[in-house]
Formats: structure tokens, C-alpha cells, sequence
């Protein structure tokens, strides 16, 4: 007998994609609306992009974000690297309790990171910066690229280490040669998942970010507060196209990894 | 094989925090020899293996590799290649590369290097396979690139920690015969780990049985199967029947023994005292049923209470339970004229010279 078709599930699933796509939809859509204020669409235009890219601003913004994220991102694999290597070939004392202490920062709020780190600036007397986001967006991507590091090294039998060794490299030859160029894929993924999480990050960076450093993130929510406008609708739609680009890759890469 | 010593074991011992994995071994191994250790799971064989590869460090002892002591050592400045139980390629490297992985890091000429690695290759029939990457080969496939990149470095000693283990069983005969005519070829020392009796006995030189971290016996494989020295290698080697007894005659090449309140005489000079509570082997396929208990000239006879037999396809299987209530294996070819009923009492003999006397606890603790 054949299943007699029931629409409520695909209903169900049709409502939640909508939920959640049509509001983007909608922006992506009035990005390239001629109107500028009002729901009715009135013609096809690029000018809202032209426009946000005269825009000093936007354009100092956007640079901000690919630096604070760019480095955010390669110190964060090279320390999630090298302490996911540390913690998967050596056993030492307080192991299991730095363990845990690595996955706080990815539970603590943003908005309590963002509010430590602002006291902890004030009271060292650091002068907020570019360089004083990085080391806030450094404490939540660390734990991101050293766990998806550490669970590609746990799949890494320890015999090839050995292997090695025993056809005549060195400990740090080992690393070199074995472990790293295995660990690659790893690094890339992670590396593009912290990426994200940094340039999306509005909360932590608001705190400790200094004058004239506001990130992409943050100057798409100042501008929130004069109501939407279409460079708006347009700066989003750009990042929501370059964040699925990145999403799509990182897809990619732990799926090749897996093989 | 000739008299030369490749590898000298001197009280070589190795602690884990609670427990002695390896205790005083002493050894000598010879050049060119195909030496295995044998013994179940957590006798210390793997340790030893291990320990001689530079892996593990010994707590006490000396481990003297071609005449030169290598205790302070890294693994990668021994003379000597392991196979790993479960391959350990490296998955990044193409078959090609994996093997000529050791030859790059002595940074031998790249003439050079291709032409072992490519010697090599053939040795083990890979030839179509080269470019590949591990992980698209086949288990027997990985094995054989893992001794090739082992043994085109051409070491002093092979050591091959269960290297057929994963395989199944009739791949793993085949590797049994091949891994043996490469040594043969090859003339490299060969230490090889296994708790598999069948795979030691088919392949080694001399055998290495091993219990608890202790050595039980070292011998050839006919030594070892006919002739055990301790209780542990009598039940461990093949099947076997362990009778307990007590010494009554020790007289000159034979041993009186009573057990089930009869006396049997064993060949052999034993050093078991008068009085002495021993154990009598006899392996399954050295005893034969008899009619007549009392005329079977020299043989040793024993009654037993029969229970069951199983048919293994190339044999019957009895089994029996002795006066003693231990359980008695027989194994015969045929089952022609030889059908007895659950309960039946039925009889056994076996020859004084098909039997050896062993202690009677399992070996040292």
C-alpha cells in the first residue's frame, strides 16, 4: 500500500525555512530596490552599493573588521595548533582542568567577555585598540580552532608518530613532517570557523574596541539606531553573502577531511 | 642463522606503576634469524619489543644492539625498523613516498633512493600501487607496504609487533609463508611478536615463550610443541591433557608417576624428586581408545567416563573425564569403529615415550 501523502510535516519545515529566510530574503531583495523608504518595489538599482562604497565610514569599517579578523584568525590557529598538539602528545599535571577552562570562554556571554576584558584594559592601563579587540576575539576563537584540532588529532593514531620515529625522524622532525601536514585540513576549517564567529562578533568588540575602531559588525548596529536605510540592506546582503562563501568552504574542507 | 649476536638482552626489566610487564629477561639473538615472541596478551612481549625499538625505556637492564649498548638512544638512532600492528602508514604520503619516507631523512643520493624504493616495491608486489594513498588500499596491501618501508632501510633487526593480526585468516597464511621466504631472501634479523601458537610455530626459527613477563622457554618449534619445560608452555602450545601425579620411581631415563591411584612410567630424565607433585602431558592426538586395559604391553593405560564427541572436519574430537574428573581430549582421524555413548566407561592408552612431565602449578607468578 502505498503512503498516503501527509502535508503537515512539510507544512511544518515550510514554515520554519520561511521564518528564517524570508526576513533575509526581504533585505537581500530592498538592497536593490530604486525606493528608498517604504515596501513597494519600484525598480532595479545598484546605487545603494555605489553608494556605500563612497561612504568613508563603511569602507574604514570593512577594513577594520579584515584586519581585527584576519589576525584574530592566524594567531588563533597557530595557538589552537600548537596547545592541541601539546595536549595530545604529552600528559602533565592539570591537564583535564586546563581542559575545561579552554571551552569557558565559548559559554561565557559576549557581553561579560566584552566587560572583563574593558575593566581588565582599565586597570593595566592598555589603551583600547585594534589590538586590544584581537586579544578579545583571540580568547573566544582559541578554543574553537583548538578543539577542532585536538578531535583531528584524536582520530591520529599515535603508532604513525611512532613510525617515524623509528625511520629516523627526530621529535620535532615528527611534528614537522607527520603530524602537521595531517593536521592541515583541521587548521584550515577551524581557522575559517573562528574567522566568522570574530566578524559577526558586535558584543565583546563594543566594549574594548578604541575610537575609530569600530568593526564592520559594529557600524552596521550604530547605524540601526537612524532606522534602516538601503546601503544598509546592501552592506548586510554583502556580508551575508561573503559569510556563506566562507560557510560553504569550511563545509567543504571538514567533509574532504573526513574522507 | 650463524653464531654472531645481533641482540643481547641483559636483566632487562620494565615496571609500570604497579605492575612487571617484562622481568630480568636474558636473551641472545642471532644473526639472521627468525626469532618470535610468543605468549598471551600482557605477558610482556610487546613491551619487550617495544622497549628494543626505543618506545619504552627500561627500568632496569641493558638492551646491546650489534655490540653497542643503545640505552641512551632515541628510536630514530637505532639500527632497527618496526612493522606496527596496524600498519601506521603515513596517510598523507602516497605508497611511493611512504616508502622511501626512511631513505629521504638519511638524505641518501635521489638515484639511490629511487631504485631501493623501487627494489623494494617489487619485493612485496606493489608495482601498481605506488602512486596511491593508504586508505585505498586493502589490509594485506597496507601490511606490505608497511614491511617494505621497514625494510628498505635495510636495519639490523626487523621487529613486527602482530603484524598480521588484523588480517583474516587465509590472508594471513599466505603473509605467514611470504613474510618467511623474505626473511630467508632478505637475511635480515627478524624479532616478530604474536600470541597466535600456530603463526610462531609455522614461521620462527627459534621461539621465545613468554608468560607474565617472564621467559618460560626458548627453543625450536619442535622443542617447544614436544617436549614443553613448564606447565604454561605444555597448555599454552597446541592442545594438550594435563594429568596431575606424584613422583613414586625416579629411576635412570624414566619417571614413575601415580595418579588415579596407577602408576605410569614417563621417558625422559626429569629433575622432579620422589614425592613430588608433578603434572603429565599428553597431547590429544598421542593417545589412542583400547578395549582392553590390561593388555597394551608398555602403554599407559587410564579409564575414563566418556561425555562427547565433536566432528573439527579434518578429525574427532572426544572428550573424556578421568577418574580425577579432568577433562581428557582425544583426537583421532577417523571415527571408524570408535562410537561410544555419554557415560559409557571407556579406556585410554598412551605411549611412555608421548608423554612429558611438566611442574605441577602454572609457571612462576
Amino acid at each position: 500500500m502505498r503512503k498516503r501523502f501527509n502535508p503537515g510535516p512539510a507544512l511544518f519545515i515550510a514554515a520554519a525555512l520561511a521564518i528564517l529566510y524570508i526576513p533575509i530574503a526581504v533585505m537581500v531583495i530592498f538592497s536593490f530596490n530604486r525606493q528608498e523608504a517604504g515596501v513597494s518595489w519600484t525598480g532595479f538599482t545598484l546605487k545603494w552599493y555605489l553608494e556605500l562604497l563612497a561612504h568613508p565610514d563603511a569602507v574604514r569599517a570593512f577594513t577594520n573588521s579584515m584586519v581585527v579578523s584576519g589576525v584574530t584568525t592566524g594567531v588563533s590557529i597557530l595557538m589552537g595548533a600548537f596547545a592541541a598538539i601539546g595536549f595530545h602528545r604529552y600528559d602533565f599535571k592539570g591537564k583535564a582542568l586546563l581542559d575545561s577552562f579552554l571551552y569557558v570562554p565559548t559559554i561565557v556571554p559576549a557581553m561579560l567577555l566584552g566587560v572583563s576584558l574593558f575593566s581588565f584594559y582599565d586597570i593595566c592601563k592598555i589603551p583600547l585598540s585594534k589590538g586590544t579587540i584581537i586579544i578579545a576575539h583571540i580568547t573566544f576563537c582559541v578554543p574553537i580552532t583548538f578543539n577542532t584540532i585536538l578531535s583531528s588529532l584524536s582520530g591520529f593514531d599515535a603508532s604513525i608518530e611512532e613510525a617515524a620515529r623509528d625511520l629516523g625522524c627526530s621529535e620535532l622532525g615528527t611534528i614537522w613532517r607527520v603530524v602537521l601536514p595531517n593536521i592541515v585540513p583541521a587548521m584550515v576549517s577551524s581557522g575559517l570557523l573562528a574567522f566568522t564567529f570574530s566578524f559577526e562578533d558586535v558584543m565583546t568588540s563594543f566594549f574594548v574596541a578604541g575610537p575609530g575602531d569600530q568593526t564592520l559588525s559594529m557600524y552596521i548596529f550604530g547605524q540601526i539606531k537612524t532606522g534602516v536605510k538601503p546601503t544598509l540592506n546592501a552592506l548586510s546582503t554583502l556580508v551575508i553573502l561573503s559569510m556563506v562563501t566562507l560557510g560553504i568552504v569550511t563545509q567543504a574542507l571538514q567533509k574532504r577531511e573526513k574522507k | 642463522m650463524d653464531n654472531e649476536k645481533m641482540i643481547e638482552l641483559v636483566g632487562l626489566t620494565k615496571t609500570f606503576s604497579q605492575t612487571t610487564a617484562v622481568n630480568n629477561m636474558n636473551l641472545d639473538v642471532y644473526r639472521g634469524e627468525f626469532l618470535t615472541f610468543l605468549g598471551p596478551s600482557g605477558c610482556g612481549k610487546t613491551t619487550t619489543l617495544r622497549m628494543i625499538a626505543g618506545f619504552e625505556e627500561p627500568t632496569a637492564g641493558q638492551i646491546i644492539l650489534g655490540g653497542k649498548n643503545c640505552e641512551a638512544l632515541p628510536p630514530e638512532k637505532r639500527d632497527v625498523n618496526t612493522v606496527f600492528q596496524n600498519y601506521a602508514l603515513f596517510p598523507h604520503l602516497s605508497i611511493r613516498d611512504n616508502i622511501a619516507f626512511g631513505l629521504k631523512l638519511k638524505k641518501l643520493p635521489k638515484p639511490t633512493i629511487r631504485d631501493k624504493v623501487e627494489q623494494a616495491i617489487c619485493l612485496v608486489k606493489l608495482e601498481e600501487h605506488v602512486a596511491k594513498k593508504p586508505s585505498q588500499l586493502s589490509g594485506g596491501q597496507k601490511q606490505r607496504v608497511a614491511i617494505a618501508r621497514a625494510i628498505v632501510n635495510e636495519p639490523k633487526v626487523l621487529l613486527l609487533d602482530e603484524p598480521l593480526g588484523a588480517l583474516d585468516l587465509k590472508l594471513r597464511k599466505e603473509m605467514q609463508l611470504e613474510l618467511k621466504h623474505l626473511q630467508k631472501t632478505l637475511g635480515i634479523t627478524f624479532i616478530y611478536v604474536t600470541h597466535d601458537q600456530e603463526e610462531a610455530l609455522t614461521m620462527s626459527d627459534r621461539i621465545v615463550v613468554m608468560n607474565r613477563g617472564n621467559i618460560e622457554q626458548v627453543g625450536v618449534s619442535e622443542e617447544i610443541y614436544e617436549s614443553p619445560r613448564t606447565r604454561f608452555v605444555a597448555d599454552f602450545i597446541g592442545e594438550t591433557n594435563l594429568i596431575a601425579g606424584v613422583v613414586t620411581i625416579k629411576g635412570a631415563g624414566f619417571t614413575q608417576v601415580e595418579s588415579c591411584r596407577k602408576r605410569y612410567s614417563i621417558e625422559g630424565d626429569y629433575p622432579y624428586r620422589t614425592g613430588e607433585a608433578l603434572t603429565i602431558c599428553v597431547r590429544p592426538e598421542n593417545i589412542h581408545f583400547t578395549r582392553n586395559i590390561a593388555d597394551v604391553g608398555n602403554y599407559n593405560c587410564m579409564e575414563g567416563i566418556y561425555e562427547e564427541s565433536v566432528y573439527v572436519g579434518n578429525m574427532v574430537k572426544h572428550i573424556l573425564r578421568n577418574p580425577a574428573g579432568e577433562t581428557i581430549t582425544i583426537n583421532r582421524l577417523t571415527r571408524k569403529g570408535e562410537h561410544f555413548e555419554p557415560g559409557q566407561a571407556v579406556g585410554f592408552c598412551w605411549s611412555p615415550k608421548r608423554a612429558v612431565l611438566v611442574d605441577a602449578q602454572a609457571g612462576p607468578t
